[in-house]
């Protein structure tokens, strides 16, 4: 018959060749493959032979479902009535029926002519499929450390960035946001701080469009399925060169055959401040003012400026999205829009985000085709900020102004002080300054899979970025204390744009006999990005009315030097890499990658790197001995080790002798462009490697109602990319990049999860994370080119200008290193301890008199999440929680200097204190930042509604940081901890924190 | 099957042709494809005459916190102190005032950074120059150049590393005894002045042969400090170059400090302009904050002097009008109020270097705003590096310690008459012709060495409690020499 002839075709692989080849001699491909699968879906609609429905569970009839004849490539699928119909099935055929997320069934034939099925639903839990770069494994299979969370199970709410749905959950994860800044993305970091300058940004793996965590801020929350994270180096090799500080890889949802639906998620969300500072009002600052005797001018005010910055936000969380298809074709397409407005007066962002994927099957379902093309517009109304010096921030000067000050004259112009060096008025500085971004960015991509035969797949993926963001600042004339006082005005326009594209040929090839079973994966990849942008300032404008927007407008006669620039850099990754899994009777697991890595960024001779990774895995729980165990249902033992190159801090072209303009100068008379050098050169740059050592335990007890994991690793950065400081002479410049030292990272991590309660109406659950790491800078001095170079004492971290955090050998990243309080002596003045006993106290950065008195980074950070369900009613709980980790609080310092209270306000315990003037920074002012938080409550409930076409109609309210228990003295103990230079130190950088308070409706259509 | 392997592995095949790794460099320039124009070859010593000018931190004569501030905060002339919460900065302006820095004092390890960079771009040009025909006439100018940042680094550190290459490896950077560097920096002079042009007017704000002479007799005046012997004859044969090569006197003091430096006294300017090369700070430091806005900008109320250095000047001085004091404060005919709705008048006694009340200290305003266009950001006075009344000055100097006390007295009156003041009277010494120089001088950038030279430098005066010797010379910033262990501390630090 005509049907089987054509469906058919594909038995014969030379044939298929021979037509493959032609077709793309006729470089009319794709054309072909459309008439093709016309005709192949016209010819199908013949007379019966063999029939049946296929309904789920509940009765109702399965449409897109697909049945074929095991052995052979013939088959069908249901209709929308969940009938099928198959032709001349022999009497002894076995039919396969399957059905994304439905247990596959197989029923025999046996000479019946109808046969109806009812599929059950794919059991999650050991069934679960795991995302672990460029394909997927059964996670029974998987041989590293990987995490994986599915969508059901996210943290719920006003969620304004994806990492926030993860924040707390995963061990070895660590999900932290400073503040409650609505354009501040949450920080992601997994196992530590492993790269001084190689980056420490997880790679984010986007349905395979890669990229950092600035990827995740252009998805819309809702639109993601599942997110699996390779944290060890064994599974993280496989993206080598940019996944050495861990790979967070995004699943966004798809559209389910037969299943059509719309669904609508709307979120309304109250803000308040959670934490205010405490400073002194205003009869407490006139109070000590006048028993000390300052003299001081009182406005007669009673002003918290705080409050006065400060207000309550919203968050809007609206989504809507359509998905459905058939078995050959499905899609989903949603539109997103969150919008916030920030608790820091005028803050806020506005985002708009599309989605768009389909996925196409042809060529009777060998060839698997999916685009995805998402676009997100934002615009951000930033922080008012000043670059003119930090005492002119917001934060700042909400702070220190003192109580007695009025927001605004009697006239209504705003108040300020002009015999205050550095006077900014907080109100003003936030409510006159434009300071907005528009972020535009999008991605594309295409990926097409083509069973080749049995056994082997080809895979193409090819995809595109790029961020184009849009900044505009402006600062009116008579905003006191600021640039744009400086300047009679000051306008800034800049665009940034960032275009990454990337290209990977796959190949796959699966084999199963008897009781081995083999997998390959080979890869090319090739991965360029490109960074470019423009700036222009205007200064000295005769009216604020078009702000930033016309730049023009600024007097052209007070253009400097540098206020037109323009940037541009590209660099190129390229990988080949190659991973086999092997499994013999399911028990003995085997992982092995190999991966050789190409970066630009590299010195000529040092471009290229290769990066081996292993790992084994032991299921005991397959073994005789314990196949009966009643209390063991699952048991695994994983042992790694890999090794992976990072480059991704790196700058590019810093291995070649460049000159750079340099400003400008008057030369015989005439403005000249400086040309000069602008960097040194170290033409020996190299990988930095990261070896990492991992070994786990994976458990499924007491019938799958206690389950949990065990891992412990032990990671070593080699040739550890970093700007050492060199000598000038012979340098140009103090700093240099090359791969000197080393650091370590050593963890533990433990996650458990345990169901009490699970029956068909209630259920319960409780589980626990809880991730150690221990961070080390093993070395920081080495010999470069035959030259000793000493870097150790590095000044890391800031306060009020003062060194406080160092990068020091034999101690954590970011480590004080500061002077121990001894009292305060008659005068007021901080009496700092004589520690190496020579009779007096050296002040600087590398005094013997400071000493380790901290670490920023925590002994162990944990979670624990519990959620309940009965009936329609279910509930959640989700506890963060971080321990041993200290802060310098040198806002607190600040605001400890009585001697300055004539001008500035304090904190009202300075009075009980007694410091008049810091002599040094020393540990009186590093506190303990740790902290248990509730960071999300939930209650929802699922509304039974009869009406057929609703399939889910849910109303929900969620509470965020209903309460932190912590013993830090500032506003809220979770700051930046991202390892970056200045983390774990508090210096008036918090965005204020918000608590929030969220009603939530969800509604699904049929 | 045979068929689709060949074409699968002919993909393969392709691959390495996808497997370039060369960087393409956009917005900077691959050194060697630069320096191949005129213009380019030019640009190469243009370079070297911003660093003179560097207005970043710690580096050149524009620059706070660098050479300038090393040389002038350190002495009677300039004072910054702490005014409240102002100025406090971790306590370097008073550190230097008093003369207790250490090795960890902020300002040292910019400094000489900004020399050395300076330096290398020197070496960097010579290599551009040396290797190309158009460059040739340069070459004498970059040496000239090179020697006067040597000249400041004898002067600042004394033993310090002589790089005379591009590339230097760091073996090679040892360090030079101060004899060794005086005597390179006096070949280097001898050898390349003679060779430079002698133009004034087409040479303004570069190097000609009377800035190398004048350069040349600095180095000669101190020479005793230097290097153990002194070369008064020499430095005045050196002064008398540049009497010969037609400098005088300009008539009107202050027209010296303004827009443009009139070229028949000053000898090297640096030129300066608000916009396209800034940045002129001196006149922000030192006025209060409402006397700034008088002016419309945001002055910063820091640096000032203490009334004893204002008895220096005898009445009629008409230099003593470049300090403000003790009347209320005038702009464009405006008395200009301060912060309490009283008249702005400075006061010359200040009550304590840790906290100076709000308006003492007597102001300069040798760099008016008057005088230049200015902006929020830089007034637009050029600044005189050498000029002919700090020639006589030396001459003088040379020829009192020659015994030709005649000779003496005749230069220091005709700085004195344009001064106002009558012909000098009495016996004249050397205390008297340093406080000349102070007189005429004054934040131009001389006074530290002019008093190490006369063994002036550690007196007590004001807040100022005395000081030993080897604060003379600076020590190795802290920094500098955890980089480089292979360096020597100077003595006492």
């Amino acid at each position: 018959m005509q049907t089987t002839k054509n469906l058919s075709f594909m038995r014969n692989s030379k044939e298929k060749i021979r037509f493959l080849v032609n077709i793309r001699h006729r470089g009319t491909m794709l054309l072909c493959l459309f008439i093709l699968t016309g005709i192949v879906n016209f010819l199908m609609a013949q007379e019966k032979n063999l029939t049946g429905r296929v309904t789920d569970p509940q009765g109702d009839p399965m449409p897109g479902v697909t049945i074929s004849l095991k052995g052979t490539t013939s088959g069908t699928i249901t209709d929308m009535n969940g009938i099928y119909t198959l032709h001349e099935v022999p009497d002894d055929a076995l039919l396969v029926f399957s059905f994304i997320g439905m247990q596959t069934q197989e029923i025999a034939v046996a000479g019946r002519s109808r046969i109806d099925v009812t599929l059950q639903p794919a059991v999650i839990g050991l069934e679960e499929v795991v995302a672990v770069g460029y394909g997927s494994l059964k996670k029974e299979d998987v041989t590293g450390s990987v995490n994986r969370m599915m969508s059901d199970n996210f943290n719920p709410g006003p969620v304004t960035n994806p990492l926030q749905q993860l924040q707390g959950r995963m061990t070895g994860v660590n999900i932290s946001q400073a503040g409650s800044d609505p354009n501040q993305a949450p920080t992601i970091r997994i196992r530590g701080i492993n790269s001084l300058a190689g980056g420490n940004d997880p790679l984010v793996v986007v349905d395979g469009v890669q990229g950092g965590p600035e990827l995740l801020q252009t998805l819309s929350p809702s639109d993601i399925a599942s997110f699996d994270v390779l944290k060890d180096a064994s599974s993280s090799a496989i993206y080598g060169s940019r996944g050495a500080a861990g790979v967070v890889i995004v699943t966004t949802r798809s559209g389910k055959a037969g299943k059509m639906q719309l669904e609508v998620n709307s979120i309304s969300s109250l803000e308040t401040v959670a934490g205010k500072p405490d400073l002194m009002n205003a009869a407490q600052w006139r109070h000590y003012v006048d028993q000390s005797g300052i003299s001081a001018s009182d406005y007669g005010a009673d002003t918290n400026w705080f409050d006065e910055i400060t207000r309550n936000g919203h968050i809007m969380n609206n989504n809507i999205a359509i998905s459905g298809g058939t078995e050959q074709l499905s899609y989903r397409a949603s539109l997103s829009y969150i919008s916030q407005e920030g608790i820091l007066l005028e803050s806020g962002s506005d985002r708009l985000t599309g989605s768009l994927k389909v996925q196409q099957k042809n060529l009777n379902d060998r060839l698997q085709t999916t685009l995805h093309l998402n676009v997100n517009t934002t615009k951000a109304d930033f922080v008012a900020t000043d670059d003119y010096d930090d005492i002119n921030t917001a934060l700042v000067a909400a702070y220190q102004r003192r109580p007695v000050e009025p927001v605004v004259n009697s006239d209504g112009s705003f108040f300020y002080d002009s015999s205050i060096w550095g006077y900014v008025n907080p109100v003003a500085l936030l409510k006159e300054t434009r300071n907005q971004g528009n972020m535009d960015s999008y991605f594309g991509s295409i990926k097409s899979e083509y069973n080749l035969w049995e056994d082997l797949k080809l895979g193409v993926f090819a995809s595109k970025r790029k961020h184009n963001n849009t900044y505009g600042y402006y600062q009116p004339g008579d905003l006191f204390g600021t640039n744009g006082y400086t300047y009679h005005g000051y306008a800034q326009k800049s665009q940034t744009a960032l275009h990454e594209g990337l290209l990977d040929l796959t190949l796959n090839y699966r084999k199963t006999l008897k009781n081995h079973r083999i997998a390959f994966t080979g890869v090319y990849e090739w991965q360029q990005s490109a960074n470019e942008g423009f700036k222009a300032i205007g200064r000295d404008f005769i009216s604020d009315i078009n702000d930033f927007n016309n730049l023009g407008n600024g007097n052209i006669g007070d253009v400097q030097s540098g206020d037109i620039s323009s940037f541009k850099d590209e660099s190129t990754l390229i990988s080949y890499l190659a991973r086999l899994n092997y499994a013999y009777r399911d028990k003995y697991l085997l992982t092995m990658n190999i991966r050789h890595d190409g970066s630009s960024k590299l010195g000529k001779s040092n471009k290229w790197g290769t990066f081996p990774s292993a790992s084994v895995a032991w299921r005991i729980s397959q073994e005789p001995f314990l196949s009966n165990s009643s209390t063991i249902d699952d048991l695994k033992l994983r042992l790694g080790y890999g090794e992976t190159g990072n480059q991704g801090g790196l700058v590019p072209y810093q291995s070649l002798r460049l000159l750079a303009s340099q400003g400008s100068t008057l030369f015989n008379g005439r403005p000249v462009t400086l040309y000069g050098t602008s960097q040194n050169e170290n033409e020996n740059l190299k990988w930095e490697v990261k070896k990492m050592v991992n070994i786990g335990l994976d458990f499924h007890l007491l019938k799958n109602r206690l389950m949990g994991s065990f891992d412990y690793y032990n990671g070593h950065t080699d040739n550890m990319l970093y700007e050492y400081a060199v000598p000038v002479p012979p340098f140009y410049t103090n700093t240099l990049w090359a791969n000197i030292g080393e650091m370590t990272n050593k963890g533990f991590e433990c996650s458990l999860e345990y169901l009490p309660v699970k029956t068909e109406n209630t259920s319960w659950s409780v589980g626990i994370n809880f991730s150690t790491n221990e961070n080390k800078i093993k070395s920081l001095n080495g010999t470069l080119n035959g030259n000793e170079l000493s870097t150790d004492l590095v000044p890391y971290g800031y306060a009020d200008g003062r060194a406080v955090s160092f990068l020091k050998v034999g101690d954590p990243v970011g480590v004080f290193y500061v002077y121990k309080h001894a009292g305060i002596d008659d005068q007021g003045n901080e009496i700092l301890a004589d520690l190496n006993n020579d009779g007096s106290v050296t002040i600087d950065n590398r005094s013997p008199d400071r000493y380790n008195a901290g670490n920023p980074q925590p002994d162990f950070t944990y979670g624990i999440n519990t959620s309940f369900r009965h009936k329609n009613f279910d509930a959640m709980l989700v506890f963060t929680g971080s321990q041993g980790n200290e802060i310098y609080n040198g806002t607190w310092s600040r605001l400890n200097r009585l001697g300055e209270i004539g001008i500035l306000n304090m904190a009202p315990e300075a009075v009980d204190n007694g410091f008049k003037v810091m002599s040094d920074f020393s540990d009186f002012w590093i506190q303990d930042g740790s902290f248990f938080r509730l960071s999300n409550l939930t209650l929802g409930y699922n509304i039974p509604v009869r009406n057929e076409a609703i399939s889910r109609l849910r109303l929900s309210f969620t509470a965020n940081n209903l309460f932190v228990i912590t013993g830090y003295k500032g506003t809220d103990p979770e700051i930046q901890s991202d390892g970056a230079s200045g983390f774990g130190i508090d210096d008036f950088n918090l965005y204020p924190r918000a608590r929030s308070f969220a009603f939530g409706v969800n509604l699904t259509i049929k | 099957m045979n068929k689709f392997l060949i074409y699968f592995s002919l993909l393969f095949l392709l691959l390495p042709a996808c497997s370039n790794l060369d960087e393409k460099v956009y917005d900077q320039i691959e050194a060697d494809r630069f320096y191949t124009t005129d213009e380019q070859i030019t640009n190469a010593l243009a370079r070297i005459y911003a660093q003179l000018r560097s207005e970043a931190n710690h580096q050149g004569y524009a620059g706070e916190k660098g050479w300038y501030d090393l040389n002038e905060v350190t002495t009677d002339e300039l004072m910054i102190p702490a005014r409240g919460a102002s100025w406090q900065d971790g306590g370097v302006w008073m550190q230097l005032y008093r003369h207790n820095w250490t090795p960890s004092h902020n300002f040292l390890g910019g400094t000489w950074e900004w020399l050395y960079q300076a330096i290398i771009d020197c070496n960097t040009a010579l290599e551009v120059f040396n290797a190309s025909q158009s460059g040739e006439q340069y070459i004498a100018e970059a040496r000239v150049l090179r020697s006067f940042f040597y000249f400041l680094l004898l002067d600042g550190w004394g033993n310090v590393p002589v790089i005379t290459d591009r590339a230097t490896p760091l073996s090679e950077t040892s360090q030079s005894t101060r004899s060794e560097v005086f005597a390179f920096v006096e070949k280097e002079l001898r050898e390349n002045v003679p060779l430079l042009g002698d133009a004034k007017e087409s040479l303004y704000g570069r190097f000609n042969q009377a800035a190398g002479y004048s350069l040349l007799a600095k180095l000669y005046l101190n020479a005793e400090v230097y290097t153990g012997t002194n070369r008064w004859a020499d430095a005045l044969e050196a002064c008398n170059k540049v009497e010969e090569l037609g400098y005088d006197l300009h008539n009107d003091y202050f027209a010296l400090f303004g827009d443009e430096c009139p070229t028949d006294e000053v000898i090297l300017a640096i030129p300066i302009d608000p916009v396209l090369a800034p940045k002129m700070i001196y006149e922000f430091r030192t006025l209060a904050y409402e006397h700034g806005q008088a002016y419309g900008i945001s002055s910063w109320n820091g640096a000032c002097v203490h009334e004893n250095f204002l008895r220096k000047y005898a009445n009629g001085d008409i230099r003593k009008n470049q300090w403000i004091y003790g009347e209320p404060v005038e702009v464009n005919g405006q008395v200009v109020k301060n912060g309490n709705g009283g008249d702005l008048v400075y006061q010359p006694s200040i009550a304590s270097l840790e906290n100076a009340g709000t308006y003492e200290g007597a102001r300069n305003l040798k760099f008016s705003f008057e005088r230049a266009p200015y902006n929020g950001n830089s007034g637009g006075n050029d600044f005189p590096v050498f000029r002919f009344a700090d020639v006589l000055l030396m001459r003088a100097e040379c020829a009192l310690r020659l015994n030709d006390e005649l000779q003496a007295v005749s230069d220091l009156n005709r700085v004195r008459q344009r001064a106002g003041l009558p012909p000098f009277s009495g016996t004249l010494t050397p205390g008297e012709l340093l406080d000349e120089r102070a007189r005429e001088l004054c934040w131009e950038g001389w006074r530290r060495q002019d008093l190490i030279r006369l063994g002036k430098f550690g007196t007590a005066h004001d807040f100022m409690p005395g000081s030993h010797n080897h604060f003379e010379l600076f020590p190795i910033a802290e920094t500098t020499l955890a980089n480089n262990p292979g360096l020597t501390q100077n003595k006492g630090y």
